[in-house]
């Protein structure tokens, strides 16, 4: 059981800072975030025992993490709360031009919809669009043509 | 084949990949920050354990049974001398036992441990302890007892009565310093593990 454990936290630990991003693109403040990830990381654990290494050990990963961050939004939208597009929050607690730019990520990112905030997240992460498409459920040609509309999208919100 | 050439690099794209990476570098330093910060706090708080453990206090129990043979004079030589040499002979033995199982907390080794690590190297610690504490406070409450009924032995006269009173409470003295001893020391190892609990991992 420790030795699980202890294999259990370092495969994970190799994507902590991946899983926060993630729940930052999909939460409005920081106790959100910090409830999001804790949830994140009793799934993951609830999963890992059967866990046989069928897939990517990063590819669950990532499927759980946005799985559950998508719910989340799912809930909170049936609901009846509206994600602001506007943030509100400085996790970073800074007003230099790197937390702005952060701020100003979180503002593209937030105004796509479930999906398409689901696949750019995987995108910027560096995925291909083959394992892409595997964790989010769509195929590879579905892919390439959301990420296109991503793009035309993001470049409207530019002007 | 990377993912990037399949979609054609626009200026709100490349953008977007210069506010991610940022995104993920602040979390990254956050977190080495936490880490540092943690890893101060516990650094400091297992020093104060490494004091508890000190050899240094061992010394001071020396104190007693100096005093006590050289005010006790008027008592037969055997009877200092056995003082003497079992005291001696306990001191030793706490000295050298002190050296030989004191669990060194080393630092710098162990904060070079991932968290992971260090939790488990602390919580062993914590179960050594209660082995520590067995042998090496019992060892210290049979030597006050005896210093006690000793001084008390030769005080009226090398009575056996008096010296088994007095052994009895020295032995529940020592008892009370080692078990308050061991409980403050239980209670760092509790207070460190829930500091690195604390960390998400």
């Amino acid at each position: 059981m420790q030795q699980q454990e202890h294999d259990f936290t370092r495969t994970v630990l190799a994507y902590k800072s991946t899983i926060y991003a993630i729940c930052y693109m999909f939460s409005k403040d920081k106790a959100e975030i910090e409830d999001l990830f804790q949830e994140i990381m009793l799934r993951l654990w609830k999963g890992w025992s059967s866990f046989r290494g069928e897939a990517d050990v990063k590819t669950w990963i990532y499927r759980v993490s946005l799985n559950s961050c998508i719910n989340q939004q799912k809930k909170r939208r049936r609901a009846g709360e509206h994600v602001p597009l506007s943030v509100d929050i400085d996790p970073f607690e800074g007003t230099d031009d790197r937390a702005l730019q952060v701020k100003w990520l979180y503002g593209r990112i937030n105004r796509l919809g479930l999906l398409d905030r689901a696949i750019i997240l995987l995108w910027l992460e560096g995925l291909s669009y083959e394992e892409i498409g595997v964790i989010v459920g769509i195929s590879v040609k579905n892919v390439s043509f959301r990420l296109v509309r991503i793009r035309e999208k993001l470049k409207k919100s530019n002007d | 084949m990377c993912n990037k050439d399949e979609l054609k690099m626009t200026a709100e794209l490349e953008q977007l990949h210069r506010e991610y990476a940022e995104l993920k570098s602040m979390l990254d330093k956050q977190e080495i920050a936490n880490e540092q910060s943690l890893k101060a706090s516990v650094r400091k708080k297992m020093g104060s354990l490494k004091r508890l453990y000190g050899k240094k206090w061992i010394h001071l129990a020396l104190i007693p049974f100096v005093a006590a043979t050289f005010y006790y004079t008027h008592v037969s030589l055997g009877m200092r001398l056995s003082f003497v040499i079992v005291s001696i002979a306990f001191y030793l033995g706490l000295v050298i036992w002190n050296f030989v199982s004191t669990p060194e907390v080393d630092m710098d080794a162990m904060l070079d441990l991932s968290i992971q690590d260090f939790v488990q190297e602390v919580k062993k610690k914590k179960q050594n302890q209660f082995k520590n504490f067995r042998l090496r406070f019992g060892l210290v409450f049979i030597w006050i007892a005896y210093l006690i009924g000793e001084c008390i032995h030769a005080s009226m006269g090398e009575m056996m009565l008096p010296f088994l009173i007095g052994a009895a409470s020295g032995a529940v003295i020592g008892l009370c310093i080692a078990v308050r001893l061991h409980n403050r020391i239980i209670g760092i190892y509790e207070d460190v593990l829930a500091d690195l609990s604390n960390l998400h991992e």
